[in-house]
């Protein structure tokens, strides 16, 4: 490295300096000359532009409060949810709103290309609703184009979930390919409409319109046949509602008492009797009823991450960079029932990972899809004129997997410039201090007379100036360092921006 | 065989005030050209040229004291600056300012002229000029340095013209020069609460390194007498 061109050595030895210092204030001397007054001593030096070295380092951090990395608590304020925001998005907070503690973590919006699921502003104008201003929104955001869908995985969809991060949250942007999102499906109601096989229950006896908690489900008598994941006679619990005498609302199976992915329930024909201690209750079927999985109960759940890793070029929208969201978990593709990228089968990717705009976009199509195409059968509430609360539903479904501690797991991503700044200090310069304890009287006489010939200083600190030779920076070393004729000094000092 | 110590010392800096306020200018006033190092803290005093392990153990008691933190006051930090000398100085440069505080009222002139001893030959003054800064602006009604014409006291100088003194934050300003002049403040709301206003005003001889500091007070007198009139 070259010595700053305003500092040459002198050609005088002895008690006279070995160099010349350029004095950073009026830069007069010339190199090679004789040491002039003037420049004889001083405290600046001036640095060259070998001496500052710009760099930028990427720093990554947990994104939520507390430096926590994965979240597994997804509360709401019950004021903000009863208030007309909560029309527009929910904050999430790590703990309960209330809480001093409690910070916004993300906010969820939904959004509809048609305005469903949320009321008319006016009833004046039909469909203009809060669903649909969050669409224009955040297509404008994303899209930029008016006329344009979002086509998620090469799927269009017409409504989805935003995930914007609250901006507290992180200093810059999110991290692709670290992160992991857990939803669990959206119900744990087996309809009779919805999931039955064969045909709907048609006649009832001894039943009143009441809910009947903890039915035991008992096989092999009465012609009463149950057969649970292939094993027939095996109790299963549940709660029937029943409208009427006749009609069977529903029945919701205990969550994860016996049941788990892939299992298939079927009733038979015949009475159902309640369990020891309650009032008999028959069910009586006219054609075996088979109940396909509930979403929650037969483990529909999914996790997400982002295709950053899978991804050999970077694709660019309106709001910087764009990456799939696919099933999997910290930028690794996994899941077993969707296509082999990631997507789900027939309604595309999970929906886009916007790392500049620090936002996530989930498919509502696809986590409405069944399980077995690689949804969750979330069941997004897309009614004309109506409250859906779609963003609450989203809420109930990460707080199941949360529950499960599979929460939202997140980074963020800085890119953090700093200045090197390289101070050298030569054998002959720095070894006198304007430090009172290093004079012995008010004559300025040195402290020790070892110090005349052999003076030794010692360096705690490093002042970075400008050419007005204001302090601009100061940098402290973790203990003195010992300065004089015989030794060289370099410092590097680190400012960050 | 052992290691040779080939460590680069790397230390973190933090931005002073006056670095924040110069970086939110975006004038381009925030731009390091220049360093200086200091021994802030060591009391030379504990150097021990007697210690009976011999001379690798003078500075022991001082090598072996922990550090403070930086702080960001910048008139608090790179008190006593390390300044290169012939070697075999026998005597420091002294900075004398002929007064030992700065005593005038609101509105009134004061001008300070420093002289450096033990430095020149029959020369007092310093050629690079003395650099002068005061804890906070606000006690001063004009501040302005004089004399000298380097290439710091010209930047400084352009810094300054672009700067309002106002009565609203406490920051320091610094003006280089042979001589530093100005007035008290005329502000009245500056004294509401207290009849004299409290700065240090610190010099730092450019090319000596020598440092000299004395408070200043700015009382309020004349507000009083201007108030008295009035009414």
């Amino acid at each position: 490295m070259a010595r700053p061109t305003n500092r040459s050595q002198a050609t005088r030895q002895g008690a006279a300096p070995n160099y010349t210092r350029v004095s950073a204030n009026n830069g007069t001397a010339a190199a090679g000359a004789l040491p002039a007054a003037s420049s004889q001593g001083g405290a600046y030096v001036i640095l060259t532009a070998g001496d500052v070295v710009v760099s930028n380092d990427s720093v990554t951090a947990p994104m939520w409060s507390s430096n926590n990395p994965t979240l597994n608590f997804f509360y709401t304020s019950s004021t903000q949810v009863s208030s007309n925001v909560a029309e527009y998005y929910t904050s999430i907070y790590q703990t309960a709103s209330t809480e001093v503690s409690a910070e916004i973590q993300f906010d969820i919006a939904y959004g509809d290309q048609v305005g469903s699921g949320s009321q008319f502003l006016n009833n004046l104008v039909t469909g203009s609703t809060p669903s649909r201003t969050n669409y224009g929104q955040y297509r404008n955001l994303v899209l930029g184009d008016e006329n344009a869908s979002f086509v998620f995985g090469g799927v269009t969809s017409s409504y989805w979930y935003a995930m914007p991060i609250e901006r507290a949250r992180y200093k810059q942007a999110i991290l692709p390919g670290t992160w992991t999102l857990n939803i669990s499906g959206s119900t744990s109601t087996l309809s009779t409409t919805a999931d039955q096989k064969a045909s709907v229950i048609t006649a009832m006896s001894g039943m009143d319109a009441a809910t009947y908690n903890d039915v035991t489900l008992t096989g092999g008598s009465g012609g009463t046949s149950v057969t649970h994941n292939g094993v027939a006679g095996v109790n299963a619990r549940a709660d029937i509602i029943v409208a009427s005498a006749t009609t069977l609302t529903s029945i919701i199976f205990d969550q994860g008492t016996y049941y788990k992915a892939g299992d298939i329930l079927t009733i038979a024909a015949g009475a159902l009797s309640t369990g020891a201690g309650s009032a008999e209750v028959q069910v009586r079927l006219n054609a075996p009823l088979a109940f396909k999985k509930n979403a929650q109960d037969l483990g529909s759940s999914v996790q997400l991450t982002d295709d950053s890793k899978l991804s050999t070029t970077t694709q660019f929208c309106d709001a910087g960079r764009i990456f799939q969201i696919i099933s999997g978990s910290a930028g690794v593709q996994g899941g077993t029932t969707q296509n082999v990228n990631g997507y789900t089968a027939g309604s595309g990717s999970y929906g886009f990972l916007l790392p500049d705009i620090n936002t996530l976009i989930l498919n509502g199509e696809a986590l409405d899809a069944i399980p077995e195409v690689g949804g969750i059968n979330f069941g997004t509430s897309r009614s004309f004129d109506s409250k859906g609360n779609n963003s609450l539903q989203l809420v109930d479904a990460l707080q199941r997997s949360g529950n499960n501690n599979l929460g939202f797991t997140i980074n963020s991503k800085e890119d953090l410039s700093s200045d090197y700044i390289f101070c050298r200090a030569k054998n002959s310069e720095y070894n006198y201090s304007a430090n009172p304890s290093f004079i012995s009287s008010s004559t300025g006489a040195v402290l020790f007379n070892e110090f005349v010939e052999n003076p030794t200083t010692y360096i705690t600190t490093v002042g970075l100036y400008n050419i007005s030779q204001e302090l601009l920076a100061v940098a402290k070393l973790s203990r003195p360092l010992e300065k004089n004729f015989t030794k060289e000094l370099l410092v590097r000092v680190k400012l960050d921006f | 065989m052992g290691y040779l110590n080939n460590q680069v010392v790397t230390v973190d800096a933090i931005l002073t005030k006056k670095g924040r306020e110069l970086l939110a200018k975006g004038d381009g006033s925030f731009n390091i050209t220049q360093f200086a190092l200091s021994d802030d803290e060591v009391d030379y005093t504990l150097y021990n040229p007697n210690h009976p392990s011999g001379s690798a153990y003078y500075g022991e008691a001082i090598e072996n004291m922990p550090l403070l933190e930086a702080f960001p006051d910048e008139t608090q930090m790179m008190k006593y600056k390390l300044v290169s000398l012939a070697r075999g100085t026998a005597k420091m440069p002294i900075l004398q300012l002929g007064q030992t505080s700065l005593n005038i009222a609101n509105g009134a002139p004061f001008n300070i002229t420093p002289n450096t001893i033990n430095y020149l030959d029959g020369q007092t003054t310093e050629p690079s000029g003395y650099q002068f800064t005061v804890s906070d602006i606000r006690v001063f009604g004009a501040f302005v340095g004089s004399g000298i014409n380097s290439a710091a006291a010209v930047a400084q100088a352009s810094t300054n013209a672009a700067t309002i003194i106002t009565n609203g934050t406490a920051t320091s300003q610094t003006v280089i020069g042979l001589t530093c002049s100005g007035n008290g403040t005329s502000v009245p709301t500056l004294f509401s609460t207290t009849s004299t206003l409290y700065a240090t005003l610190t010099v730092i001889g450019l090319d000596s390194g020598a440092r000299a500091q004395i408070p200043v007070f700015i009382s309020n007198k004349s507000i009083a007498t201007k108030t008295a009139a009035v009414s």
